[in-house]
């Protein structure tokens, strides 16, 4: 019999409630819109590192947008998979922005990106194993008791799994969030990428998540091929649509937003499909209400 | 294996293209990670690229990819910001190009103004600033005057005019003209600094640049004053001393100034 363990509490810190609203990710070609006009968004989401810096322009403009807009940090360089441990540097700096930022959460991924002396500066891939699992609660623990709030983590797409894993990814991204007390960041189209990728069922692995975790959902597109590439350079695809209508029948409210990276076009283009995201969601809530 | 193991090898392996990989990996874990090894180089070149868009051009992509995968090599990245992966380029860029100074000069400026557009934001001194600092000073004081620049402030000296090679760099069509400039008859000095928002830099006299440099390294105003009288003798540097620390509180590269300690 699988032994459920209750999820972990924060001491003296309190987790938060659901956020619903619609967001993009703040991309320097939008600066300007931004800063001169107002856009019709619940939350920005910027990447952490971008703005873990002394002073200048980059917290210039991010100080701009927080006066119009909710945020929310995304980091790419916590490392929780990191056996090596978390950087305490690193942690300082998060630290200190999340204070002056005041963001509705930080999140950042279920992946390690350095060994104890190089920095591959990529999302890697974790063996979900006992002893991988030790290691991100541990770390994953270290990080919310030095920013003193809960993580957001966020499921990775992969490339690769290893023969030595002893547990699904949703089995393993569950157990960090029973033992660590974590929120999750959805990203559908990562789970489409690896469910391709893997070949396991985009639906089974949403089914074992504990959903009442899921804060924020992200969507992006991917290049597609024998392995499919989470590349943000195009448009969310109609599979992964159609996977973000299955995932909000099964959660409750969330932060959605749309994450492009590379290829990025105008900011009315991003609304325009974060449109195609609100009809989606007001669909699925009438259906569920009628249900 | 344990998982510390595991991942000092796996990124081993996408450092080196002759690293083992597991013997129990079949060709589909192979074929992911090639993707991780190709995305590897590609975000760090490129990220380099970001950092020296103008010394790429005047070295040509080639010659520019090949020089920055020699860095990675030789410098993997070891901090958790993706900006530093391209600190010390300009010395391997020496030990590349060393019959090419307009490379290594034109990578340094690229790399001081990275560091000067996210330096700590600080308020310059301004002249009324500098007389209540000084108001009270004697001539000790002056003598033993020493300057806290501006957060991101870097000088050194050069062969070629970065103000000339600098706009030459910012399309397609000066490649050539740059790749021609000719060195100086003599060195000058290169100041990077941040005006508001914006790096910058701009070209000063040699020797204002060594004393510039000697009291950015924390020497007083009276050792510079002294360096230079040995440059230029006492008739040129008394007036030189006196224009210069005046040049520096106009262009905002002083933060404060303490006297006698």
């Amino acid at each position: 019999m699988t032994h459920i363990e209750p999820f972990a509490g924060f001491g003296p810190f309190s987790g938060f409630g659901p956020f619903s609203g619609f967001g993009l990710g703040l991309r320097r070609s939008h600066y300007p819109d931004f800063l001169d006009g107002e856009v019709d968004l619940d939350f920005v989401e910027v990447i952490s590192e971008n703005f873990m810096v002394d002073g200048g322009k980059p917290l210039a403009v991010l100080d701009a947008v927080r006066h119009k807009h909710e945020v929310v940090l995304h980091g790419v360089s916590l490392s929780p998979g990191s056996a090596h441990g978390v950087d305490r540097d690193y942690l300082a700096r998060l630290k200190a922005l999340a204070e002056r930022i005041e963001p509705l959460w930080i999140s950042d991924h279920l992946c390690w990106t350095r060994s104890s002396a190089h920095n591959s500066h990529d999302l890697l891939p974790l063996p979900y194993t006992a002893e991988a699992l030790g290691v991100v609660c541990e770390n994953v623990t270290i990080a919310q008791d030095v920013l003193r709030r809960p993580l957001l983590l966020e499921n990775p797409s992969s490339y690769l799994s290893f023969p030595e894993s002893e547990m699904t990814e949703w089995e393993f991204l569950s157990a960090v969030a029973r033992r660590t007390g974590c929120y999750l960041l959805l990203d559908v189209n990562n789970i489409y990428v690896s469910a391709h990728n893997h070949g396991f069922s985009a639906e089974a692995y949403i089914a074992g998540l504990p959903l009442e975790r899921v804060r924020q959902i992200h969507l992006a597109g991917h290049t597609p091929g024998p392995i499919a590439i989470d590349t943000h350079d195009r448009a969310v695809c109609g599979g992964v649509w159609e996977l973000l209508a299955h995932t909000l029948a099964c959660t409750g409210p969330a932060a959605i937003m749309i994450e492009r990276d590379d290829a990025i076009p105008p900011l009315a283009d991003l609304l325009d499909e974060l449109a195609i995201a609100r009809r989606i969601a007001d669909h699925v809530r009438r259906e569920v209400v009628a249900a | 294996m344990t998982l510390a193991e595991q991942q000092s090898r796996f990124l081993q392996g996408l450092m080196a293209d002759d690293a083992s990989l597991p013997e129990n990996w079949q060709a589909r874990e192979r074929a992911g990670y090639e993707i991780y090894r190709n995305a590897y180089r590609a975000r760090l070149i490129d990220a380099l690229r970001e950092t020296y868009p103008r010394t790429a051009l005047l070295t040509g992509e080639d010659a520019f990819q090949a020089a920055a995968a020699h860095h990675l090599i030789m410098h993997p990245p070891a901090s958790w910001t993706l900006d530093d992966a391209g600190a010390g380029f300009a010395q391997t860029l020496e030990d590349l190009f060393p019959h090419d100074p307009d490379v290594t000069e034109l990578a340094w400026i690229e790399w001081a103004m990275q560091a000067a557009f996210t330096a700590r934001d600080t308020v310059p001194l301004d002249a009324s600033g500098l007389i209540a600092a000084t108001a009270s000073f004697g001539d000790q004081d002056w003598q033993d005057l020493r300057i806290a620049f501006v957060p991101g402030l870097a000088v050194r000296l050069v062969r070629h005019d970065g103000a000339a090679l600098w706009p030459l760099l910012g399309n397609d069509n000066g490649i050539a003209a740059a790749r021609a400039l000719p060195l100086m008859p003599e060195a000058r000095g290169c100041v990077v600094w941040r005006e508001g928002l914006r790096p910058t830099f701009t070209m000063i006299d040699a020797a204002e640049a060594q004393a510039l440099a000697l009291m950015e390294s924390g020497a007083s105003y009276g050792a510079a004053c002294e360096l230079l009288a040995g440059l230029l003798g006492d008739k040129q540097a008394v007036p030189l001393a006196g224009e210069m620390l005046a040049r520096w509180l106009a262009r905002g590269w002083i933060a404060s100034v303490t006297g006698m300690e």
